[in-house]
């Protein structure tokens, strides 16, 4: 899988888990003050990427991403740089 | 007629200056404070039992100005006993134009004397059945000083209309309030809602809840849904129908419920599947014979020891526990704010409101402390549950204030907000390893 296979991937994990359709995820999006994702959620769908797609993801890292874009960047640059390592 | 009904401007903080500051620099706080906001349903739904042929507009103080100067044949505005001083200093204005102000909501119901000062029309109690009566008294001139609830059939949640949300749609809320159910058989003795709302359950039905959330939902996209009701799961077999419908929705959502949730596990897991991410339980103390002496009946008192397997059990499941706890409870001493801090770091409470002992007027606990000679002042706007208003026999008003602000700081600090996040981090992973091995187990037994 290449990261931009990632994408969709992602989209439906956040998508089941804060349970907003997946069409909703621009790039510019602020997640939590827009889309209303809290710190549990946002957990829930770390520990969910973790397990999909094998990462260690690491919790105050998260804290800095602000918009959905930011977030997408985050997790395709750990999937790249444990696809090197690995 | 023209009409305007309006939430005056609430006051969430403490009178201490530490306390503002700490509101300020605490990013848990800010964050508590962002989702801690929003309206209750009382207008929206005002609005929508308005008799055809008038035209409604709400404003929301907290977002909004009022225009004094605007054209209204009739005013009606809310309050909750902090919000009562700048009710009234709003209907006053009104009046002094000539407008019609009528007053309702909790603290009008528990203070009908005082709220006929400065309006015209008092509504005691719920305003279901009295609202569209006194609407169309009014364009008759004929309208009432008092309509009280008591005097009408009891109102049938299922006959209440979806509220008015679209009258909202103006405001960029992160919540919104809708109500499934009402009443309280309990009796706290802080607690007021049992006189404004009935000692009886009362429900609207599954269909008609969802609707109301449907036309939310039109309106906010994001927001998640927050309960109004007291207490979401007062029948377990309603609640189950409830979170059964809200599966197959997209949305999330909190409520208010007691602690015995915890003992249903298929209930919880259908909880975290229908989007409920976080449930306020009222803990109130981590004294027992505070727990004696608030609930006649003792049901807290019999669940006090198993709290903490309770959290740990809802908790696992994804959904937080966001506790509430009382300061100023007559057997609290100076142990007490480092125990309620224990209590809920220990048991890695997502979040906790404590709140400082109010006497709010329609309670039993205001006529004893009125009887002791304990409660400081009536000014309102000071009744935000964060500032103290009574005496105590181990804490003077100060000290209860500066007490509070120290638990919060025992609870929100870097170091807690780490722990309690690298606990979650736990228990979302171990959810999603279980969840994955349900899946495989289910996968395993169907063949596939
Ligand atoms: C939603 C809510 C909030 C929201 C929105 C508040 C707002 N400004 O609108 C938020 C989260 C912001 C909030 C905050 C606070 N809240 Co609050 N909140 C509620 C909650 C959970 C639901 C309110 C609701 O929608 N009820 C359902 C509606 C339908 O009921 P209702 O308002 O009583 O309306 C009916 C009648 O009263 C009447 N009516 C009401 N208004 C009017 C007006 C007119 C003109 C007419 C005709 C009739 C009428 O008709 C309605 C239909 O029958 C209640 C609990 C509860 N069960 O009500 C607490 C409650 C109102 N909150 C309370 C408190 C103390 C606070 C805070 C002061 C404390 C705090 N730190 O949390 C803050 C201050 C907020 C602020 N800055 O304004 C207390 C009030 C106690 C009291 N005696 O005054 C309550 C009762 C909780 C409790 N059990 O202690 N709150
Ligand atoms: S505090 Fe809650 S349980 Fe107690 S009487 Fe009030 S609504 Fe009922």
């Amino acid at each position: 899988m290449t990261e931009s296979d990632l994408r969709p991937r992602i989209e439906q994990i956040v998508s089941r888990i804060s349970r907003i359709d997946a069409s909703e995820f621009h790039d510019d999006v602020l997640i939590r003050e827009e889309l209303g994702i809290d710190s549990l959620m946002a957990m829930e769908i770390l520990a969910t990427c973790e397990k999909e797609f094998d990462l260690q993801l690491d919790e105050a890292e998260f804290s800095c991403v602000e918009t959905v874009g930011e977030f997408f960047q985050l997790l395709e640059a750990r999937y790249a740089e444990q696809r090197i390592a690995g | 007629m023209r009409i305007l009904l309006v939430s005056p401007r609430g006051e969430f903080l403490c009178r201490s200056e530490g306390f503002a500051e700490f509101m300020q620099n605490s990013r848990e706080m800010r964050t508590i404070l962002h989702f801690w906001n929003g309206i209750g349903v009382a207008l929206p739904t005002i609005a929508a039992l308005t008799p055809e042929g008038h035209a409604v507009e709400i404003i929301d103080e907290n977002q909004e100005a009022v225009d004094f100067d605007g054209r209204y044949d009739l005013v009606g505005v809310t309050a909750m006993t902090q919000q009562a001083v700048r009710a009234y200093a709003i209907a006053d204005a009104f009046r002094a134009r000539g407008v019609h102000v009528a007053i309702g909501g909790i603290h009008a119901t528990v203070m009908p004397e005082e709220a006929a000062r400065h309006a015209d029309t008092v509504f005691v109690g719920e305003a279901e059945n009295s609202w569209p009566q006194f609407v169309t008294d009014l364009a008759h001139g004929v309208a009432k000083p008092v309509y009280n609830q008591a005097d009408f059939p009891p109102v049938d949640l299922d006959r209440t209309p979806v509220p008015r949300f679209d009258l909202l749609a103006k405001y960029r809320y992160p919540v919104i309030y809708v109500q499934a159910s009402r009443g309280c058989p309990h009796d706290c003795e802080f607690c007021v809602a049992s006189n404004v709302y009935g000692r009886r359950y009362k429900f609207r039905s599954v269909e008609r809840v969802v609707d109301d959330i449907r036309e939310a939902k039109k309106h906010w996209k994001f927001a998640q849904i927050g309960f109004a009701d007291d207490n979401l799961f007062a029948s377990r077999r309603y609640s189950r129908s409830l979170v059964e419908a809200f599966s197959a929705m997209r949305f999330s959502w909190f409520g208010v419920c007691d602690i015995s949730v915890a003992e249903d596990e298929v209930f919880l897991e259908a909880l975290h599947e229908s989007g409920c991410r976080t449930l306020l339980v009222g803990f109130e103390t981590t004294c027992e014979e505070n727990l004696r002496q608030l609930d006649k009946n003792q049901w807290k008192l019999r669940q006090f020891s198993k709290y903490p397997e309770y959290v740990e059990r809802i908790q696992s499941w994804g959904i937080g526990v966001y506790g509430s706890f009382i300061l100023g409870l007559d057997e609290d001493d100076h142990e007490t704010p480092q125990q309620i801090i224990d209590f809920i770091n220990r048991n890695n409470l997502m979040g906790a409101q404590i709140t400082i002992l109010t006497p709010f007027p329609g309670s039993r606990l205001r006529d004893r402390l009125v009887a002791e000679g304990r409660v400081i002042h009536d000014q309102w706007n000071w009744y935000t549950v964060w500032n103290a208003v009574i005496h105590h026999k181990n804490f003077s008003p100060e000290e209860l204030e500066s007490k509070l602000l120290e638990i919060y700081q025992g609870v929100y600090n870097p170091v807690s907000n780490a722990r309690r996040s690298e606990y979650f981090g736990r228990v979302c992973r171990q959810l999603v390893n279980r969840r994955a091995s349900d899946d495989e187990r289910r996968a395993e037994s169907t063949g596939a």
